[in-house]
């Protein structure tokens, strides 16, 4: 039997039509049923995951959260409330239907499944690790920002056919929000596609490298700068405070979701915790090496074979999975601290600011692309500046941390015996 | 300038206008004729030396035979205080209008006619404000007859008990409410060019059951229009009905949030009604409580103007330290939000050392505390950018719009009846009046009104430990009879409440209930500035603005 | 080009998932709609007026720009892929073709359009 040597599901079911059945997938008259059968597959682990990402994610929100504002947050559901998600999902699916009187009634039915087919066709080209991916298409970086897109068309279809003035206000503020920071996020990706010199995400993450110097966040300062408009604008697509106006609820009650119940409620709070994982899955297999392995090159991956080869690709998936992790919990602790921007500012924050910016980017990394030979000493020294600089600011974010708790509790007796950290299992 | 100097002035310069010097009164009155009350008004205000530019309070007050208007007029800058009466016959009870001359004039003047059905001749929007528009009859008018049903809802309880005597009046026809255009239409647009939106009564930041109507051009806002009354409990008219001490517990639901400041400025009211010495320790008692309010008051609005901006986490770390403000308070009276701790002549319940303890203690971590606000909201640019330089009201606009408490002060107003027209024991305390100081911006916006607060719980912190460690022993109550019953007189007593003056004005007529309470509170007379401030702002900065000013809806509707 | 055949099921069999949650849903849940249910939510008071209204031409102009450099983007990403193959002459080529949509912007910018009030 061969080895199955890398790629995407259509690869996996040629490997398996030759392997498997001996049989030429060119000519074999039952290709297509495998092809189908892999694809469905693929669809089912996709969306298993997007449930089993976005669920336990808010019960993780909603801890993160209660831990910020001193407070407990969601413990009842299961141990320490873990099960909290199933029963918010049962509670929804158990609520009533309601469709306003003065709705348009197809196009609010319509906008729910808009939201959410947009949100799940980006995880068709999201790899989850050396070999996992639905499909590793040629065009992987476009196709993401095209589907997208199919969000703010669901989103400005829930407001508009709401027939409510605050439903139509967030679909309009949404449709505005993300159409702007569609841009940013564009030209960021650009940066990353020029370094690449390919639109697939696998190629993107072949492209980069284990360790923290290969990866492109450190490649050169444009790139690094890149990273951080890229997380910012990422944000904005994805609602979070300090960008979250078209679900303003000091201002707008719910936004675009208002006369949304139920199920079809579900699928707008859905939505907006997958991109979480969208969110920090685009940045991580664009700036922070994807899922490469420390050390481990993708060559070395598709040589080897049997348990060792499933044994890298779980390794790879939690690499990613916990650099996305850390993405994530950044845009939650994010959302937990910082206020909301107002609309002209949110504007003026992404045409005055993130474009011009990532157009320099652009320039800078033309240039740097140019006159700076890959692999070279300039290009070494550079990467190592970067890293130390992405090292200084992580250390300088555990400083002031540390710093603001020290500060009360040096001044405080009450507080001597809190900790700065909580083991999980210690948690109130 | 006394009462008397000033009333020898306008005698002077209106022979005509002036009818009476009332100097048996608590707080002496000049009555002035209808016809002449717009030139003594203007006079009043403008003549050097004079200069009322504050007013202060407008109540009416049904005489049966006759309908009386009275104002409390005040000088910010000469810190004289005025009262003027005006009256008119009960059947065409007509007065001019001077909301032209004081702004505060207007919503007040519309709640005068609402409750009392004064014509007010000149005011360019005179209509209910507290009742629904459909409403029959005027509540605080002696000779009204509650209505047999409202829309469904009788008076009557099913078993019987409680029930009211119902007049006829219920048989007349109902007038039709009016929605559009009178309260929701554009003032100078042409109409269909903007969007009508209510904001409120059910909205998560309107801060209660209020009503913002909104006119606006996609998400700047031409006209905004607050609708209130949806919490109105009849609280006067409740008094009207109760003995003076028996109306304590009624006063704390004025306002939730400072309910000590309601206790404390009614138990004032009788006091200087009844001429009673309050005893030092339970002076000592009442400021405690005071301050201490007035940090969980701050607490909960300078919070909440975080939340309504976008930001969740300061909210509940505000909260975390009231929380043991209500346990301090519970503690001291049993109660955590409605405290009816003040008695006439004194206070329930001594301050016992635990309490004073438990209160330096917690005042030590507060200071840290304080620190760690600034570090978390304060100083966040995006916070700063949403509430500096939004909303600004200038210092004049804040005088005639009758702006209280930190509302006048973040507007650069030195004003604080703590320092200028001492109560209790304040003058034996030393503190200092916060004044807005363009922290972030200028003068006046949303940013001073919050950061005013912030400051001002740092001072509340300084009074208390003072008081706490300069409270005397001795008696918490004075000797005060049985059932209260003043002598025929009027009394206007005001502390400063957390959002601003609290006055309340008392007519007592020799029985043991008052004749008229009349509630001044600082919430009701500050919305009325939010139409003149809303056009050109946008969407989320009306947030802001009704955050900054503390609105209590409650306290509003009354 | 079977890859596209891919999303076509993925997005086929979302969507077909969520209508089933939704049948489902319709199928548990309770159903007593009444009038004041079935109104749209204007914060408890009577809706006044309609939705459907004229909204201001900020939002459009905000879509223009949209429109301009989404544009742009697309046209950058293939060169951006071929960027090492063109050399320095793609480099030119392409900096001329951002400097007018910068200079587009920077018009923009200058006569307001992206100022909100």
């Amino acid at each position: 039997m061969d080895r199955w040597d890398g790629g995407d599901m259509k690869e996996l079911a040629e490997w398996v039509i030759r392997d498997l059945f001996s049989k030429n997938p060119d000519t074999w008259q039952y290709t297509w049923a495998i092809y189908l059968a892999g694809m469905a597959l693929a669809a089912v682990i996709c969306l298993g995951f997007v449930a089993v990402f976005a669920g336990p994610v808010t019960w993780v929100e909603r801890r993160t959260a209660g831990r910020i504002m001193s407070r407990i947050g969601p413990n009842r559901v299961g141990p320490q409330g873990v099960l909290q998600w199933l029963a918010d999902g049962i509670k929804n699916l158990l609520k009533e239907d309601l469709i306003p009187d003065d709705a348009d009634k197809p196009l609010f039915r319509l906008a729910p499944y808009l939201v959410f087919s947009g949100m799940f066709g980006t995880f068709v080209v999201l790899p989850f690790g050396a070999n996992l991916i639905a499909a590793d298409l040629d065009i992987g970086v476009l196709y993401l920002m095209a589907v997208t897109t199919l969000v703010v068309v669901g989103l400005l279809t829930a407001g508009w056919a709401s027939n409510s003035k605050w439903a139509l206000y967030g679909g309009i503020r949404s449709a505005a929000q993300l159409v702007s920071y569609e841009v940013p996020i564009a030209f960021a990706l650009l940066v990353v596609v020029i370094s690449t010199g390919s639109l697939s995400t696998q190629a993107i993450i072949k492209a980069q490298g284990g360790w923290p110097w290969q990866w492109f966040v450190a490649k050169n300062p444009f790139t690094f700068i890149a990273f951080f408009l890229l997380l910012t604008s990422a944000m904005a697509e994805g609602n979070r405070i300090p960008f979250d106006l078209p679900e303003a609820e000091s201002e707008l009650v719910a936004g675009y979701n208002t006369e949304y119940s139920g199920m079809r409620f579900l699928f707008f709070l859905f939505e907006e915790w997958a991109n979480l994982w969208i969110m920090g899955a685009i940045t991580t297999l664009c700036f922070l090496g994807g899922w490469q392995i420390p050390g481990v090159s993708p060559e070395k991956i598709s040589a080897s074979s049997g348990w060792t080869f499933v044994g890298w690709q779980l390794l790879s998936f939690a690499i990613f999975a916990a650099k996305v992790s850390w993405i994530v919990f950044i845009v939650i602790q994010a959302r937990w601290t910082l206020p909301r921007l107002r609309v002209d500012q949110l504007m003026s924050t992404c045409w005055k600011y993130l474009v011009p910016m990532t157009l320099v980017c652009i320039a800078g990394v033309l240039f740097m692309d140019l006159y700076i030979v890959q692999g070279g000493i300039t290009d070494k020294i550079i990467r190592w500046i970067m890293t130390l600089l992405g090292a200084a600011v992580i250390v300088l974010f555990f400083l002031r941390a540390r710093y603001n708790y020290k500060m009360d509790k040096d001044k405080y007796p009450g507080l001597r015996n809190e900790k700065m950290w909580y083991p999980p299992y210690r948690m109130p | 300038m006394d009462a008397r100097e000033i009333y020898g002035l306008l005698v002077q310069k209106f022979p005509e206008g002036i009818l009476e010097f009332k100097e048996n009164l608590l707080d002496p009155a000049i009555e002035v004729k209808p016809q002449a009350l717009i030139d003594v008004a203007f006079f009043l205000k403008a003549e050097q030396g004079l200069e009322f530019d504050y007013l202060r309070c407008l109540s009416g007050v049904d005489l049966k035979d006759q309908l009386e208007v009275v104002y409390q007029l005040h000088s910010i800058a000469k810190g004289h205080d005025l009262v003027i009466k005006v009256k008119a016959a009960a059947g065409d009870p007509v007065i001019p209008s001077v909301s032209g001359i004081w702004k505060t004039a207007n919503w007040h003047e519309r709640e005068a006619f609402d409750l009392l059905g004064i014509n007010f001749q000149g005011h360019d929007d005179l209509r209910r404000i507290l009742l629904p528009e459909d409403w029959i009859g005027h509540p605080l008018k002696k000779d009204y007859v509650p209505q047999p049903e409202y829309h469904g809802i009788t008076p009557d309880r099913p078993d019987g008990l409680d029930a009211i005597p119902i007049g006829e009046g219920g048989e007349q026809p109902r007038p039709p409410i009016q929605y559009l255009p009178a309260m929701h239409g554009p003032k100078d647009e042409p109409e269909g060019k903007l969007f009508h939106l209510n904001m409120g009564p059910h909205h998560p930041s309107t801060h209660g059951v209020l009503n913002f109507m909104l006119n606006t051009d996609g998400e700047v806002l031409s006209r905004v229009v607050p609708e209130v009354g949806y919490l109105h409990r009849g609280m006067e008219k409740l008094a009207e009905n109760l003995q003076y001490s028996g109306n304590m517990p009624y006063t704390d639901r004025i306002d939730y949030l400072g309910s000590m400041f309601c206790n404390h400025g009614w138990a004032m009211a009788i006091e200087r009604l009844l001429n009673i010495e309050v005893p030092k320790r339970a002076e000592y008692c009442r400021v405690i409580v005071d301050e201490l309010n007035r940090i969980a008051s701050h607490l909960i609005a300078t919070g909440s103007m975080a939340m309504d901006v976008g930001a969740f986490t300061p909210f509940t770390h505000w909260l975390r330290e009231r929380e043991t403000i209500n346990d301090i308070m519970e503690m001291i009276c049993g109660a955590r939000l409605t405290y009816n701790y003040m008695r006439i002549g004194g206070v329930s319940r001594d301050i016992s050392p635990a309490v004073v303890e438990k209160t330096l203690a917690w005042l030590d971590h507060f200071d840290i505390i304080m620190e760690e606000f600034d570090r978390l909201i304060s100083e966040n640019q995006i916070f700063i950018k949403r509430l500096a330089e939004i909303a600004v009201i200038s210092a004049e606009d804040a005088i005639d719009y009758g702006l209280s408490g930190p509302n006048l002060r973040a507007s650069g107003v030195d004003f604080d009846i703590r320092r200028d027209e001492p109560y209790s024991v304040y003058p034996e305390l030393d503190f200092d009046v916060i004044t807005g100081k363009a922290w972030k911006g200028s003068l006046g916006d949303c940013y001073d009104r919050y950061y005013c607060r912030m400051d001002e719980m740092r001072q509340s912190v300084r009074i208390l430990r003072q008081a706490l460690k300069a409270m005397p022993e001795g008696d918490i109550r004075a000797k005060v009879p049985k059932t209260i019953k003043p002598d025929p007189n009027e009394v206007y007593s005001r502390v400063e409440s957390a959002r601003g003056e609290l006055g309340y004005y008392v007519v007592s007529d020799g029985s043991p209930k008052p004749y008229r309470a009349k509630y001044r509170t600082g919430s009701f007379t500050s919305m009325s500035i939010i139409e003149h401030l809303s056009p050109g702002l946008m969407v989320a900065d009306l947030v802001a603005l009704i955050a900054s000013f503390d609105v209590v809806a409650p306290e509003v509707d009354r | 080009m079977l890859s596209y055949e891919a999303i076509l099921l993925l997005i086929v069999l979302g969507i077909a998932i969520s209508v089933v949650f939704v049948l489902i849903s319709k199928f548990l849940g309770p159903k007593n709609p009444n009038a004041r249910k079935k109104s749209v939510y204007e914060c408890g008071a009577e809706p006044q007026g309609s939705a459907r209204k004229r909204f201001p031409v900020k939002f459009y102009m905000i879509a223009l720009l949209f429109l301009l450099f989404d544009i742009e983007a697309v046209f950058l990403y293939p060169w951006a892929k071929l960027f090492r193959e063109l050399g320095f002459l793609g480099f030119v080529e392409m900096g001329i073709f951002m400097l007018v949509l910068i200079v587009g912007l920077i018009y923009a910018w200058r006569k307001g359009a992206l100022e909100w009030e």
